[in-house]
């Protein structure tokens, strides 16, 4: 006489029922810090949706965005992968002591894209050489830690000709004063050059930078110990632990360097609006801790040394978000900073370099931003 | 709508068991008729109709034939069956071959005919190949013509099979149509079936999946890299397909449906006849008994038996696509088989087992290497990179895509190989497998399954939107 068998189909009924039930009792989430973007709302029924497939394809992208303890079911899945000895994890590398880096293919790269950048970039200078000593032209690529760090990385991790990228990019543009970071960036490997859980470089990566920025464009370097150290935050995982969302990742810090006994005054505007500085320290309680450095990023920041006694000269910058670590090292360096940020800023630059009686140009991007960026074209036709 | 998706999951499957369990006994077919039918208008809801009318169609012949069978007019019914084989194939072949006709017709003779770009109705092929398995056999009089069309209806719609299989046979629950049992056990067997079937597809089929979608696709690949790549194809494209028949055999089970088995360990086979016998057997049984055996079989002489297995093995490989690299795919097959059957015979049998598991899955993963690839140019840039051409032997690539998948190649090879054998060794006795300490183990090895499925289901959407209000 077989017994019925209760159990498995009681387990099988709770499981599916709390998901489900829990799932549209829940209140619903509208914002995930995590991924940075806006989740699914409850789709509306009509006849149409439903003929037209959107209703379906709408109420899919909502229970899934919706799921009960979303961000908890991903760090199960990357626990599953790690403990596999997975390290291609959410289209991210999960490397060594702690480090993890971007992940991009050879095949990521879009060649007509980079070449039409670089292109722009030296359509630029060419534009700007007219009216300007293209000496003071300077042009600064990041590479990303997958280049520096090379021996974080899993073991063979496959990443795009990171090297080759720079050097063609130093070829192309030769009419500048090309910024190379890269020998002085992989003597210092031993220092914190790049954060852990987030694609940025540190304040010291950013500090090295200035120190071969210095030597190229003969301004002094007065050393390290000029330089007082400030840590503001020892809990920032940025966004590589948001891709990965591994429970065991490691927390970064966050500091800063400042001339020591510097009596310079600046006032920052940000697309028009005063800030208190470049730092930002409310945005150390949000996610995005890297955010601290002039609180993120808008078109157009103006830096404006209301110390200085004039004759130090106006910098424009065309930067991406790796330039907001760097510029508060150089800014005592310009009676004005213009920063300008392409992928917000739609104005005219030659007009704008008028205006501001530009003396200098620094164009500043990390190279895995520089290969991929759909705003530069902008500097073509100034 | 597919059983790996959040809406199936969490919204149709609680909400369609809650209905049919509290619907008394008689209305529970249409509970399973209207929620079939709102599976299916859940993808394209116009092809609703044609579902309807392969119903009515194949009902109306079904009763026609069995009508002039009664009355004596062989001739009759045989012309019903031919109008009904015909209907079916012409459907078929109208939404899934028109286009690949007209392709074909236009790089033979450059006529530059236009494409119709029909989108092809899920499942068409396997609801076509079940109707028509109904029409013949009544026709055969193996089963009685089905008199009530609801019955009818929910075995034609039946959202468990309906769009990836098994092929039921309409024979096979023809029974359970008008009267079945369901019971704990069975909706407990069925559960635990389907979450296995989840698992298979969910973690093994995805994610060795986008290792193959990762080789396939990179632009520098080494001989060693492309074997992997291979391998990894392989696995997938079984526990996708075998984890989506566990679910649908799950879920029939749930419902007190008890389909055949459609998978019975078939990278564990010697050879390619016996990998035949355990893989998709619902498609292997259904051109057996109802093409290669009507056409003579192996009974009117080696000749006749090499045209029927030829014949045969283009229309499977047809049968999966619309192209020409299915047809080669299944040529392939039908000429290993010739000269597994007529050439190597015996001898082939009495060869050492390890050669027989080589010599199978070796010619297996070529044969999946030809079917996934549709583009024959790519594909022969694929072999020749299998094979050496023009290509390093071993890359750093090859071991960073080694490093991340070695644990889980070791798990799908484990999964590939029946193990029963080995448990029903240890001296547990029959006590204890019966016990529920025995169900208790299992419940618990369901639900982990499904935990860590929804988990990589749940993986599959979160998408980091870094660049986003940067």
């Amino acid at each position: 006489m077989k017994k019925t068998k209760l159990i498995p189909a009681l387990a099988f009924l709770l499981v599916i029922g709390f998901l489900s039930v829990g799932g549209w009792l829940a209140e619903d989430r509208e914002f995930s810090e995590n991924e940075n973007r806006y989740l699914a709302e409850k789709p509306k029924f009509s006849i149409d949706n439903f003929m037209s497939g959107k209703f379906q394809e709408k109420l899919e992208s909502y229970l899934n965005d919706q799921m009960l303890l979303r961000d908890q079911w991903i760090t199960i899945k990357t626990a599953v992968q790690k403990a596999c000895r997975d390290t291609d994890i959410g289209g991210a590398y999960v490397g060594k002591n702690g480090y993890d880096f971007e992940k991009i293919l050879p095949e990521d790269v879009d060649e007509r894209l980079f070449a039409r950048n670089t292109q722009a970039v030296k359509d630029f200078f060419e534009s700007c050489s007219g009216d300007m000593d293209p000496t003071r032209l300077s042009f600064l690529l990041v590479p990303t830690s997958g280049l520096v760090l090379k021996e974080e990385l899993p073991d063979h991790a496959i990443l795009f000709d990171q090297e080759g990228c720079i050097s063609q990019v130093k070829e192309a543009v030769d009419d500048c004063n090309f910024i190379d970071v890269r020998d002085i960036l992989k003597a210092h490997t031993n220092r914190e050059i790049y954060y852990r859980t987030d694609h940025h470089w540190t304040t010291d990566g950013a500090f090295l930078a200035y120190e071969e920025w210095c030597r190229a464009t003969g301004h002094e370097f007065l050393g390290e110990d000029a330089y007082e150290k400030t840590v503001v935050t020892d809990s920032f995982r940025g966004s590589l632990y948001s891709k990965i969302l591994d429970y065991d990742s490691a927390y970064d810090r966050i500091w800063t360097l400042d001339r020591k006994g510097s009596a310079a005054v600046f006032r920052v505007t940000a697309d028009g609006t005063e800030l208190s500085g470049f730092y930002q320290p409310q945005k150390l309680q949000e996610k995005d801790k890297y955010a601290y450095f002039f609180g993120g990023n808008y078109g157009e920041v103006q830096i404006c040394q209301e110390s200085s006694g004039g004759g130090k000269g106006n910098l424009l910058l065309i930067k991406d978000s790796f330039a907001n670590a760097f510029v508060p090292l150089i800014a005592e360096e310009y009676d004005n900073i213009y920063m300008i940020d392409l992928r917000y800023y739609k104005g005219d630059l030659a007009e704008y370099r008028k205006e501001h009686s530009i003396t200098d140009v620094l164009v500043l991007y990390n190279i895995s931003n520089f290969i991929s960026d759909k705003n530069l074209y902008q500097l073509s036709n100034p | 709508m597919v059983f790996s998706s959040f809406v199936f999951l969490f919204a149709f499957l609680p909400l369609v068991l809650l209905l049919y369990y509290i619907c008394p006994a008689k209305l529970r077919n249409l509970v399973l008729l209207l929620a079939s039918l709102l599976f299916y208008a859940w993808g394209e809801p116009v092809y609703v109709l044609i579902m309807l009318f392969s119903t009515v169609f194949d009902y109306t012949n079904g009763r026609l034939i069995a009508h002039f069978k009664k009355k004596g007019a062989a001739g009759k019914a045989k012309l019903f069956l031919v109008i009904d084989v015909c209907g079916n194939l012409g459907i078929l072949g109208f939404f899934k071959y028109t286009d690949f006709l007209i392709g074909t017709v236009n790089s033979l003779t450059g006529a530059g005919l236009s494409l119709l770009y029909i989108a092809l109705p899920i499942g068409i092929s396997f609801y076509t190949f079940q109707t028509m398995s109904y029409t013949i056999d009544v026709y055969r009089g193996v089963v009685p013509a089905q008199k009530n069309i609801l019955n009818f209806a929910t075995y034609v719609v039946l959202f468990p099979q309906l769009i990836a299989g098994p092929i039921v046979q309409y024979k096979t629950i023809a029974d359970e149509l008008s009267g079945r049992r369901g019971s704990l056990t069975d909706f407990g067997e069925g559960a635990f079936r389907f979450s296995v079937g989840l698992a298979k597809k969910v973690i093994l089929a995805n994610q060795i999946g986008s290792l193959w979608t990762a080789i396939s696709q990179s632009s520098q690949i080494s001989t060693a890299s492309a074997w992997l790549g291979a391998a990894a194809y392989t696995f997938q494209i079984y526990f996708d397909f075998s984890g989506y028949s566990d679910m649908a055999i799950g879920l029939g089970r749930m419902f007190g449906f008890h389909f055949l088995e459609n998978f019975h360990f078939p990278y564990m086979s010697k050879s390619i006849t016996e990998f035949w016998r355990r893989w998709h057997i619902s498609l292997g049984s259904w051109f057996r008994e109802y093409v290669y055996i009507p056409l003579g079989g192996n009974r009117k002489g080696a000749k006749r038996q090499i045209f029927n297995l030829l014949a045969v093995w283009m229309l499977t490989g047809l049968w999966h696509g619309a192209s020409w690299n299915f047809v080669l795919w299944g040529l392939y097959y039908g000429i290993l088989l010739i000269l597994e059957k007529l050439v190597f015979g015996s001898r082939g049998r009495r060869a050492h087992p390890v050669f027989g598991h080589i010599y199978t899955m070796f010619l297996v993963v070529l044969g999946w290497m030809l079917f996934a690839q549709t583009d024959f140019g790519e594909m022969a840039a694929y072999l020749k990179t299998m094979f050496g051409v023009g290509a390093p032997l071993i890359d750093g690539n090859f071991w960073y895509y080694l490093s991340c998948n070695a644990v889980l190649f070791a798990v799908l090879v484990l999964c590939s190989i029946d193990l029963r054998p080995l448990f029903a060794r240890i001296p547990f006795g029959k006590g204890l497998r019966e016990s529920a300490a025995a169900d208790l183990a299992k419940s618990v090895v369901m639900i982990v399954l499904l935990v860590v499925s929804f988990a990589f289901l749940a993986g599959d959407s979160y998408n980091p939107f870094l660049y986003f209000r940067f």
